[in-house]
């Protein structure tokens, strides 16, 4: 069974999955997705990636790496003498699993103000319509000119 | 029987006014079509007048002493509550005429020389009345006509901004035509009609129709006098899609019917380059189809009350000992 990840903090500011995860966490997670499907991958397979980008201590990755298999995101199996990591959720799952946390907890919080932020958004289909009318009719309005 | 005198006579002004919105397709002058959907909207004040008239003449009577108390306090409280909500409703358009005032006072500043002559020389071209325009600095979309007797045209710095010169003569047309029919004043009474006869069913479609064809009317004429539809089509397309774009927090709704309004003026202005309906400011068509609706109206509402008051004992003889 796999359980939930454990998301305790969003920073809007920041990019992608790294709005949920720190920076050395998303790097590690990046890095496991993109292992195949099946594979598992050990702590020295991304240290020494990490490290060809940066001076990293193995400590660190290890640690980072422990704490993701505590909040879910990894499950980690021994085999033989080593540590096998492997993702829990593909990245996608992650995303639409936090993404729907988010809003869940939003809803429970501030649920007027939630409805009201998410019908507010702006619907990128009609803006693309909208702009496509806009650009016929400043076509039509060439042609007229140059009549 | 009180009650039954209140309710049918708001009853035979609904018909009444349902009657006179269905034959409105067979007007085509956009004036006389306004004309008409002003009457449906005022002619409520003929159950309004037979609810107080009613107060005038029952209060004391005899005709009240073998009523139920339920129909005698309904009978008074019917048409005092209609009364009160009206008088309500003329509050209300004197503080929207106020609140409405105060921001253009607040907010608007005259705008160039360059602006106003170009206005002057539109209006010149339209054979309009010249009018003041005003500016206010606001970063949305917003071009209205504003007072109800020397009406002035407000743009929004946006407009100024974002239309070209074609766009804006465009806008400026629409603006000055506003002027011209005195929409302002026009709907502003259509408000107060809504809001004092909110029962009326008919009072909020003609309400409708007459918000909506406004622009319509005004449309026609920049197509009429620019021959440039699709100037004032471009000029639309980018306010829809400034509406569209940006953030609607809290208006969600309203906008979204602005919005297909909008796309259905442009379509319009895409689909027929000149106008398919009459613009002239005539009023006799209006008199055509107002007068005999209202006399055919009145004289069913005279019918209406002699019978009630006959069926509770104030025959039209009595009725007439006791009103003169």
């Amino acid at each position: 069974m796999t359980s939930e990840p454990d998301i305790s903090v969003f920073r809007p500011d920041r990019p992608g999955i790294r709005k949920v995860l720190g920076d050395l966490e998303a790097e590690i997670m990046e890095l496991v997705w993109a292992r195949p499907v099946g594979q598992g991958t050990t702590v020295r397979d991304v240290f020494e990636i990490l490290y060809e980008r940066r001076r990293i201590a193995y400590t660190t990755v290890m640690n980072t790496m422990a704490r993701l298999a505590k909040k879910h995101l990894l499950q980690v199996e021994k085999q033989d003498q080593a540590y096998i990591y492997s993702p829990n959720l593909t990245q996608q799952e992650f995303v639409s699993r936090f993404v729907s946390r988010i809003l869940e907890d939003l809803f429970v919080s501030f649920s007027g103000a939630t409805l009201e932020g998410v019908n507010a958004l702006p619907d990128p289909q009609v803006a693309a319509q909208v702009r496509q009318q806009l650009d016929e009719i400043a076509r039509r309005r060439a042609v007229e000119e140059s009549e | 029987m009180h009650t039954l005198l209140g309710l049918s006579s708001t009853l035979l002004v609904t018909l009444g006014s349902y009657l006179t919105l269905s034959i409105l397709y067979r007007v085509g002058s956009w004036s006389q079509r306004r004309g008409v959907q002003f009457f449906v909207l005022i002619v409520p004040i003929v159950s309004l007048g037979i609810g107080i008239g009613g107060l005038h003449h029952f209060t004391g009577r005899p005709c009240l002493s073998s009523a139920p108390s339920w129909d005698s306090l309904l009978g008074v409280a019917l048409p005092l509550g209609m009364g009160l909500v009206a008088l309500g409703a003329l509050g209300l358009g004197v503080v929207r005429l106020t609140l409405m005032a105060r921001v253009v006072a607040r907010s608007g500043m005259s705008a160039g020389p360059e602006l106003q002559s170009l206005t002057d020389d539109l209006a010149e071209r339209l054979g309009a009345a010249q009018s003041r325009v005003l500016l206010c600095a606001y970063d949305r979309p917003l071009a209205l006509t504003y007072g109800m007797f020397r009406p002035r045209v407000l743009l929004s710095t946006w407009i100024v901004e974002h239309l070209d010169r074609r766009e804006l003569e465009a806008v400026l047309v629409h603006e000055l035509e506003h002027v011209a029919r005195r929409d302002y004043l026009m709907v502003w009474l259509a408000t107060m009609l809504r809001d004092a006869f909110f029962y009326v069913p008919t009072s909020w479609a003609a309400y409708r129709q007459l918000q909506h064809e406004k622009e319509l009317a005004c449309d026609d004429v920049v197509v009429g006098a620019t021959h440039r539809p699709l100037a004032l089509a471009s000029a639309l397309a980018k306010v829809r899609l400034h509406a569209v774009e940006g953030p609607r927090f809290g208006i969600a709704q309203p906008l979204v019917g602005v919005e297909e309004s909008i796309n259905g003026r442009i379509e319009r202005l895409l689909a027929t380059p000149r106008p398919t309906t009459r613009t002239g400011r005539s009023h006799r068509g209006i008199f055509r189809v107002s007068i005999p609706a209202l006399i055919g109206l009145l004289m069913l509402e005279a019918v209406n009350v002699t019978l009630i008051l006959a069926a509770m004992g104030c025959g039209p003889a009595l009725l007439l000992g006791k009103l003169f």
